[in-house]
């Protein structure tokens, strides 16, 4: 079933990535866009292209493929539809390390030191989750374990705010914290990509043990699946692809809840599978809403969290009214 | 291919759940696991096959976990799905320990719907199932796995009759085709008549190991299970049931 969704899914984001690169302020022409792009015509069109369009298109399709891939991975582990890439506590501690190197004037001083703390809090907090289940640890504890670190690391994070020297200070946090793709370099893409690539390739991996988790763990472990192999494996790739995305592009919420749920009836509901789909899917939504963020109001810089939010949450609600429907 | 226990004990905190438990199945036996609630048959059935820490030697939980995903399959006592897959992609679930050719699992995945008489179910979401069709499509995932030993926790239980005396006669006559079944079971008067052998669990320990007439004594039930119980040969087959509390 895969196999006839992955090409117009794969179609779909190959024509939002290309609306990406062709959508912005400059307003070039399409010979003038793809001739900068590719041949390297026109000083000021190669600079637009490859130091401000490109690195966005790329991270808006990294970031999308591995939050989606990261809740298929994550609600597939839980075996809750509800589960997100963040339940375990990453996002809020990414999003922690990224506020206090913006409060301490880090993020100033050195362009990568952003990114860096925020990575920095995503490998704490799941460094922590690990410690507090142990090695043996039902979903469970884990669960509770990430409930607490996002309770303390959004403490911590109000925290900061509130000892904010200015309001500017504390303005520059609120917007960081609302999610953007603008102005972000090839350095961005240089420093995310590794960790969202190799924990992308990671969470892969699970797709089989996943499908066999679908009957509960005992029926997993008794069909070959070891239980502490495959949590340590999903544990450590979804915090390396969602630190990574945090750290580029702040908090971007409900791609890795929504996409998964969306998907998984083209599916056949198998969670392996809807990794794949869901990496697709993510993928177009985030780069569907990051064009919605130039189209709808260029001149208000509308954040792109805010936008997968809006989006995400009514059609939420509306996949909740059809469950309820059903029962 | 036997499972071989011996000298078995599980602790839960210093308390022992299981303690000292020696027992071996073979190919061609259904064994019926029996005891009251508490006296430690899904700790048994768990550890030995490795899904519990325990004490003593277990010879399933000896193999690496492919090995032994290939040597026996086990069927949980709750029949949870978490999600909406179709019958066909349950089963199919079974043939993940096998590295084997597609055909090959095909055909596996063939032969336990058509056993288990679901061939029209491949396409219904296994969600939404009624309990008896559920337990079926479970049990044919466990048959498609093609393991030589089944453990099964309580396959029986909440299974109207039809459907009680179905999955008996399945694991009987797996266990005449020359497979090793244990299968915990509550209900004496199915564990009397369709298995070959009963262990009597009792507070951790076994009470006692035979056929099964040699093991439901009248003294036996009134000390593990505190009850008597009416009990006799019948030309269709022994008839056990349960009568009074004693005490």
């Amino acid at each position: 079933m895969t196999l006839r969704l992955a090409p117009p899914l794969g179609l779909l984001v190959a024509v939002l990535f290309a609306a990406s690169l062709l959508t912005g302020p400059a307003g070039l022409s399409l010979a003038d866009s793809l001739g900068a792009l590719l041949a390297g015509r026109g000083e000021a069109a190669v600079l637009v292209m490859r130091e401000i369009r490109l690195p966005r298109a790329v991270l808006g399709l990294l970031v999308g493929a591995g939050l989606g891939l990261a809740g298929a991975a994550m609600q597939g582990f839980l075996r809750n539809p509800l589960a997100e890439p963040g339940l375990i506590g990453v996002s809020p501690a990414a999003s922690l390390g990224a506020v206090i190197s913006l409060q301490t004037g880090a993020a100033a001083a050195f362009a990568l030191a952003l990114p860096l703390a925020a990575l920095t809090g995503a490998g704490v907090a799941v460094a922590l989750a690990l410690m507090l289940a142990g090695p043996r640890g039902g979903s469970f504890t884990l669960i509770l374990a990430g409930i607490a670190i996002s309770a303390l690391a959004g403490a911590l994070t109000s925290l900061v705010l509130n000892l904010s020297p200015n309001p500017y200070a504390a303005a520059e946090i609120v917007f960081w914290m609302m999610g953007s793709l603008a102005d972000r370099s090839m350095d961005h893409v240089a420093l995310a990509a590794p960790f969202l690539i190799g924990g992308a390739a990671l969470l892969l991996t699970t797709g089989r043990a996943l499908d066999a988790l679908t009957l509960g763990e005992d029926a997993a472990q008794s069909m070959g699946v070891s239980l502490v192999s495959l949590r340590l494996r999903l544990l450590v790739g979804t915090a390396a692809v969602v630190g990574a995305a945090t750290a580029v592009a702040g908090a971007v919420g409900f791609v890795g809840l929504v996409v998964p749920h969306l998907l998984r009836p083209a599916v056949g509901a198998r969670p392996g599978r809807l990794m794949i789909a869901s990496a697709l899917g993510g993928a177009a939504m985030l780069l569907a809403a990051d064009l919605a963020t130039r189209l709808i109001a260029p001149e208000r810089d509308l954040k792109l969290g805010v936008l997968t939010a809006i989006v995400g949450a009514p059609f939420f609600l509306r996949l909740i009214w059809q469950m309820r429907g059903r029962e | 291919m036997r499972l071989e226990l011996q000298d078995l004990t599980v602790l839960r905190g210093p308390c022992p759940v299981v303690e000292g438990v020696t027992l071996t199945l073979g190919p061609g036996e259904f064994v019926g696991l029996i005891g009251p609630n508490g006296a430690g048959k899904t700790t048994l059935m768990r550890a030995a096959l490795g899904l519990l820490p325990h004490r003593g030697h277990a010879s399933l939980a000896a193999l690496p976990a492919p090995a032994r995903a290939r040597a026996c399959a086990f069927l949980p006592q709750s029949r949870e799905v978490a999600w909406a897959i179709s019958v066909e992609a349950l089963v199919a679930l079974g043939r993940a320990p096998h590295r084997s050719a597609a055909a090959d699992d095909r055909a596996a995945v063939d032969r336990a719907l058509a056993r288990m008489g679901l061939d029209a179910y491949r396409n219904r979401a296994a969600n939404a199932l009624s309990g008896g069709e559920l337990a079926r499509v479970l049990m044919a995932r466990a048959l498609a796995q093609e393991t030589p030993l089944i453990l099964a926790d309580e396959p029986a239980a909440g299974l109207d009759p039809e459907n009680q005396i179905r999955a008996m006669e399945v694991f009987a006559a797996l266990a005449a085709e020359g497979r090793g079944v244990m299968a915990s079971v509550h209900d004496l008067g199915l564990a009397a008549r369709h298995c070959t052998r009963l262990v009597m669990l009792s507070r951790g320990r076994v009470a006692a190991d035979g056929p099964p007439a040699a093991v439901l004594t009248p003294d036996r039930l009134a000390e593990v299970f505190n009850i008597r119980a009416f009990h006799t040969d019948t030309p269709d087959g022994p008839v056990f049931q349960p009568l009074a509390v004693v005490r």
